[in-house]
């Protein structure tokens, strides 16, 4: 397993990212996250264009596996970045 | 069918329409069972058994012809036992003795007539003989004599056994393949259209020359593929000719006197290549499963045109084909008898079409001079017949209608506006329509199969989710109640295949199961009541359990043990004029997945798709439906949660603009507080989602990734497009 730092750009609504932070878990993989809906003014404005940086169609989860950027709950395409 | 015969054969104790018009053959008919059976071994004799059903015209015409006849029936009675089978009601006995019949002649159809050993081994069969020998034509007289006198002949009798078990190991292997699987051709797709754009009629539509059959699930594979195309790079030609060959071949039926231009609704097929002369019987899955491609049309095109054709088509479904109660007969018969036979000496043959055929003089009585004139000019009316194709002469001096003209053709002819002659065929319609609701109607077959209702509820529920006519609901719901009361038990989850007058019959085959739950995913698509998704999701589990081949890939047709006489268990590869319950299972257990946020159909899935796929690889179109699958496996999901009021205008109108795009697949799911945590049970997710500024809320999904929830129906536009 790499030791890739991973970041998980979510909504608190969304049923792929419930999965993929379930996956996470279940694979014991270390991640961070934040749920975009849950934050407010500036703040949320700052976030959506970090976002957007990674994934110009601002959809989620977004998600930063090292320099890795996948877009969606892609069990598979994790795995290869994980290199689980 | 007359009671020729004042003493009725044991048929009249069956609930099947087919099976209760051979009732007062003189023909000692047994239904499909064990005293037949014992009898063919007691008495060491060969079965006869003869399948069809009862809105078939060839049927009726063996039956009136040979099988009325006490000379032929008394030869029939004293050399074999007979047995009388209707293939709806056994479709995976007619699918066994059809292979076994195309592999001894090379063809088959209805009426099948074949001849099986006391062990039920097929050895001779065929389809329609002649009472007396035609030209070229055996008799159905000789070959009883010949088959007979084989049977009572020591050397002859052995050969025909052996030739019965050989047919039986060929037709083994053929229908239950096993073999293994490779992976699917990644230009299955792509064959699979140029195989249809080779077959497609460019000129006058469809896939083959005269007879021309609907083939929705060809206009279904080439809408899917047209969406496959345009939401792929480099492939938008490909999915214009696709789009293109759908929309020819649905004008030109509906054009056709294919489709009943008064009554709504399509015919069985057409005899000639340009639509125009069809046999008439109307069959309930044609007319569910071309619903689906019209509305599929109108959503790709907007032309009100395929709308009209969707609305008539449902309107006649409700009137002429629904039980008081609930749920939808099965079809009706091409023959009745002609409205003037009274004057003409009482003369009561029935005749094919006489229902539907019209000669000028009497449009004009009805009409009027100049409305019948524009009528007949519209419609294509001649006073002399406009049927030019009429082997039987059953048509002479008769007109069936078409539209001859378009409105403006017609508005120019006469010199009138184009409203003035909309309106006024509109109501010549509805006067001829209502003149023909005085003659002879054809007869109903108003048997209610579990398969056949599950692709209507499908039908119906889609037809209101675009069009929000309330009466496509409450159609589809009570058909889905109907079957839930009288066709189901919730106790030992087992559903049954067919319902006559209070009688419930037959265990349901996969066919009834898959098309069940189609039609419930997309009835709670209409209404969403999460009961019917919660009964989908139980039959796909027994429907998995019950049919589903563990160790090949594929759906059996049949439970084990569902005939004890019968040991294959036939696996059906292709698609036929219903599509086979393989491909529909596939459809259903992908869509399933979307509402019960569930992985555990994926092996059904893909082992399906590559061991069927695989299978057909040479010929790519002889499983549409299954491509349809296919294309859905591959394209990105379409998700569309909504949290919204179910009867508020807003949430309506959020509903409205999901539902106008064709997006093959897509999955809609209504959440409000009265149904949340319900919904949550298979949906954990759903117990989080929200309204945001207490508004109607849309969560979009494309491809397992999510866009942030918006509550203006205009921005759930844009994130579809």
């Amino acid at each position: 397993m790499s030791d890739n730092p991973v970041k998980i750009y979510s909504l608190s609504t969304c049923s792929h990212c419930k999965s993929t932070k379930k996956f996470l878990s279940d694979c014991t993989v270390m991640y961070d996250f934040v749920d975009v809906d849950l934050l407010e003014g500036e703040e949320r404005k700052a976030i959506l264009e970090d976002v957007k940086k990674f994934n110009p169609k601002c959809s989620f989860p977004t998600i930063i596996i090292g320099d890795k950027v996948i877009v969606g709950f892609k069990e598979n395409e994790m795995r290869e970045a994980l290199g689980l | 069918m007359s009671e020729a015969n004042s003493r009725p054969n044991r048929l009249i104790h069956e609930k099947s329409p087919y099976l209760l018009q051979h009732a007062y053959n003189p023909v000692d008919w047994y239904p499909w069972g064990d005293e037949a059976f014992e009898k063919s071994k007691a008495e060491n004799k060969l079965v006869l058994l003869s399948i069809g059903y009862s809105t078939c015209h060839w049927c009726h015409v063996m039956e009136k012809e040979s099988f009325m006849n006490p000379n032929i029936a008394e030869l029939m009675n004293h050399n074999f036992v007979c047995i009388k089978l209707d293939r709806e009601e056994r479709p995976d006995l007619d699918k066994i003795y059809l292979t076994a019949v195309s592999a001894l002649i090379g063809s088959a159809g209805w009426p099948l007539n074949v001849f099986l050993t006391p062990e039920l081994k097929p050895f001779y069969g065929g389809t329609y003989f002649p009472p007396v020998a035609q030209s070229g034509m055996l008799s159905w007289t000789d070959l009883l004599k010949l088959i007979s006198a084989a049977w009572n002949d020591p050397s002859k009798k052995k050969k025909l056994l052996s030739s019965g078990q050989e047919l039986s190991r060929i037709i083994t292997n053929h229908l239950s393949w096993s073999s293994s699987h490779g992976p699917i051709d990644t230009n299955l797709l792509d064959n699979a259209l140029n195989n249809f754009s080779t077959r497609f009629d460019r000129k006058l539509g469809g896939f083959s020359p005269a007879p021309k059959f609907p083939s929705p699930s060809i206009q279904n594979f080439l809408y899917a593929y047209y969406f496959y195309a345009k939401n792929s790079v480099q492939k938008d030609e490909s999915g214009d000719t696709a789009l293109e060959m759908a929309n020819v071949t649905l004008r030109a039926m509906a054009t056709g006197g294919i489709y009943d231009q008064l009554g709504g609704g399509f015919h069985r097929y057409s005899t000639d290549a340009k639509w125009h002369v069809p046999h008439f019987e109307k069959m309930l899955y044609d007319n569910a499963q071309l619903l689906k491609n019209y509305l599929d049309a109108f959503l790709i095109t907007r032309d009100t045109f395929f709308e009209k054709v969707v609305r008539e088509t449902a309107d006649y479904v409700l009137r002429d084909m629904t039980h008081p109660d609930g749920g939808f007969y099965s079809a009706e018969d091409a023959d009745s008898i002609p409205p003037d036979s009274g004057e003409n000496g009482g003369h009561k043959k029935k005749i094919e079409g006489a229902f539907y055929v019209w000669e000028q003089r009497e449009i004009r009585a009805v009409l009027g001079p100049e409305p019948g004139e524009i009528f007949s000019y519209h419609y294509g009316v001649q006073p002399q017949g406009n049927v030019e194709y009429d082997p039987h002469g059953d048509f002479i001096g008769k007109n069936i209608l078409f539209a001859a003209h378009s409105l403006d053709e017609t508005a120019d002819k006469f010199s009138r506006s184009k409203n003035d002659i909309a309106q006024m065929l509109k109501e010549s319609k509805i006067k001829l329509l209502q003149a023909r609701a005085d003659r002879p109607r054809p007869h109903l077959d108003d048997k209610i199969l579990t398969s056949w209702n599950g692709l209507m509820i499908s039908a119906l529920s889609r037809a209101y989710q675009v069009l929000e006519d309330e009466r496509y609901l409450t159609a589809a719901r009570n058909a889905a109640k109907f079957i839930q009361k009288n066709l189901y038990s919730s106790e030992t989850k087992l559903l049954y295949r067919r319902w006559r007058k209070g009688e419930r019959k037959i265990v349901g085959m996969a066919s009834d199961y898959a098309f069940l739950i189609q039609g419930l995913i997309d009835l709670y698509e209409a209404d969403f009541d999460p009961g019917w998704l919660e009964w989908a999701l139980e039959l796909m589990d027994e429907q998995i359990a019950l049919f589903y081949d563990t160790k090949n890939g594929g759906f059996f047709m049949t439970r084990k043990g569902h005939d004890k006489k019968i040991d294959l268990r036939v696996k059906e590869d292709t698609d036929s004029v219903t599509p086979s319950a393989g491909s529909v299972a596939v459809l259903n257990a992908l869509r399933l997945a979307r509402f019960a946020d569930s992985g555990k159909y994926s092996t059904v899935v893909e082992q399906t798709l590559e061991s069927v796929l695989s299978r057909i690889n040479s010929q790519p179109d002889s499983a549409p439906e299954l491509l349809v699958a296919l294309i859905i496996s591959r394209l990105k999901p379409v998700e569309v949660v909504i949290d919204g009021d179910r009867n508020g205008e807003d949430t309506r109108s959020m509903l409205r603009t999901v539902n106008s795009f064709f997006i093959p697949g897509k999955a809609v799911i209504l959440v409000d507080n009265t149904i949340r945590s319900r919904l949550a049970r298979q949906l954990p997710f759903v117990s989080s989602v929200k309204r945001i500024d207490n508004k109607t809320t849309a969560y979009v999904c494309m491809g397992k990734s999510c866009k942030p929830p918006v509550t203006d129906p205009e921005k759930v536009k844009n994130l579809l497009n």
